[in-house]
């Protein structure tokens, strides 16, 4: 694992490693999960523009079923592309920073990781 | 299971054709195992259907049965679900001997590149569970 | 320049490994290094944990269209069902018990001669009508895609496992070549 200088500093180093890598594991899977969400939404965008617009589409609002159109459905689910869109590229920004601060925190504390883990 | 041999202690020198043969190996043994799981539900189910077959002809003919159709129960006919149950039992027979099918001629295979590998490695490389 | 990977890759673009059939085609063992090996060895381990990490992703989609198959499956039995039952022009209401909550059923009465459409739940909270035909050709298309997709994945699952073993045995070659060098070097 990680090699403090002055041995009572290791457990801390150690706490400190930890939580660098659960931020960026959390950071990682939320993208995931967002990717995924994406993924499905574009295969349903694809489902319904081939269908007429005035076919009925059910919305599902915070568990109640909503009745209404194709057309109408078709652009709420393009906005909420584009918000995910945007959340990703936010959290892979918030990754950027994430590494940067590990980077500041090894030099500044000297630390030094041993396993082939990152 | 090994495939590496020791390149120490044995002068012999894998070549590409010996690493794909154990790469190769290593596949099928893979395949064969995933075959045999699929095998041992499929053969599940069988007994299952069989036993639902005794079962429906304890039954009237006239009494309808809750035959079920993705999440839901419908109730059929019993001569429907008769015949379902035999249409049932026919595609599952087909599946398992396909499945016995695969696993021989995956295993024949394995077994000549048994064969191979062990002629050339001899005591070097383990290939057997 | 890439050592560790021949001309080849796989129908989804995968590069093959190239098998270090003699070490010395890469190491010269009267010129290099202790750095060079370890430079070789560390290229090795690095191609391996990217195969690893493929594989990975490849298992997680692999294990999701998995899962849909059985739910599509079972989504087109019953609509096909309600198509064959409208064609037989029975007057007799269609009788089901379906499930309102775990091991608790509900009975329905489907009118299945005035059945026109169903609703198909697609995914990301929508949920749309379709006439019976539309409905069984959309799901037998998309069952078709998703077994496709599994037989894809398995390929390059198995395609993977091979790189990976080739990989691995590339790196035991050359660290056991490497200390046959080294016992050639060491002053006795």
């Amino acid at each position: 694992m990680s090699e403090g200088k002055p041995n009572p500093n290791q457990e801390l180093f150690q706490k400190q490693y930890d939580e660098f890598q659960e931020t960026l594991e959390a950071l990682n899977n939320k993208i995931g999960q967002l990717q995924g969400d994406i993924e499905e939404h574009n295969i349903v965008l694809k489902t319904i523009t081939t269908a007429p617009k005035d076919r009925k589409c059910f919305h599902m609002i915070g568990g109640v079923l909503i009745e209404k159109t194709a057309g109408e459905v078709e652009p709420t689910l393009k906005t909420n592309v584009t918000k995910m869109n945007d959340a990703v590229e936010n959290l892979k920004n918030e990754i950027q920073n994430t590494h940067k601060q590990f980077e500041d925190w090894k030099k500044k504390t000297g630390v030094k990781i041993v396993s082939a883990n990152e | 299971m090994e495939l590496l041999p020791e390149g120490q202690t044995n002068k012999t020198e894998v070549s590409w054709e010996d690493q794909q043969r154990i790469n190769e190996f290593s596949k099928l043994i893979n395949r064969k195992d995933q075959f045999e799981v699929e095998l041992a539900e499929l053969s599940h189910e069988k007994d299952y259907l069989d036993d639902l077959s005794l079962e429906i002809e304890l039954l009237d003919d006239d009494e309808k049965v809750n035959y079920k159709l993705g999440d839901t129960f419908v109730l059929l006919r019993h001569s429907s679900v008769v015949t379902r149950l035999e249409n049932d039992n026919l595609v599952l027979a087909n599946k398992m001997t396909a499945l016995e099918n695969s696993i021989e001629v995956t295993q024949e295979r394995m077994n000549e590149l048994k064969n191979q590998l062990y002629a050339k490695f001899g005591q070097s490389i383990n290939l057997d569970r | 320049m890439d050592r560790l990977k021949t001309e080849q890759s796989n129908p989804r673009g995968i590069p093959q490994a190239k098998f270090i059939d003699r070490v010395e085609s890469l190491l010269n063992p009267s010129t290099c290094t202790n750095e060079d090996v370890d430079q070789l060895l560390k290229e090795c381990q690095t191609r391996l944990q990217q195969y690893k990490f493929m594989e990975e992703n490849k298992r997680l989609a692999l294990n999701g269209n998995k899962s849909k198959i059985p739910n599509i499956t079972k989504t087109l039995e019953m609509v096909q069902y309600l198509k064959e039952r409208k064609e037989e022009d029975d007057d007799e209401p269609l009788q089901t018990n379906y499930e309102l909550n775990e091991t608790l059923y509900s009975k329905a009465e489907i009118d299945v001669q005035n059945l026109d459409n169903v609703y198909l739940w697609l995914g990301a909270d929508v949920m749309m009508e379709y006439p019976l035909d539309e409905a069984i050709e959309l799901l037998t298309t998309r069952l078709a895609v998703a077994k496709e997709a599994v037989t894809v994945a398995e390929e390059d699952l198995e395609f993977l496992r091979e790189q990976i073993t080739t990989m691995e045995v590339n790196t035991a070659r050359v660290y056991n070549w490497d200390i046959t060098r080294r016992k050639g070097l060491a002053p006795k």
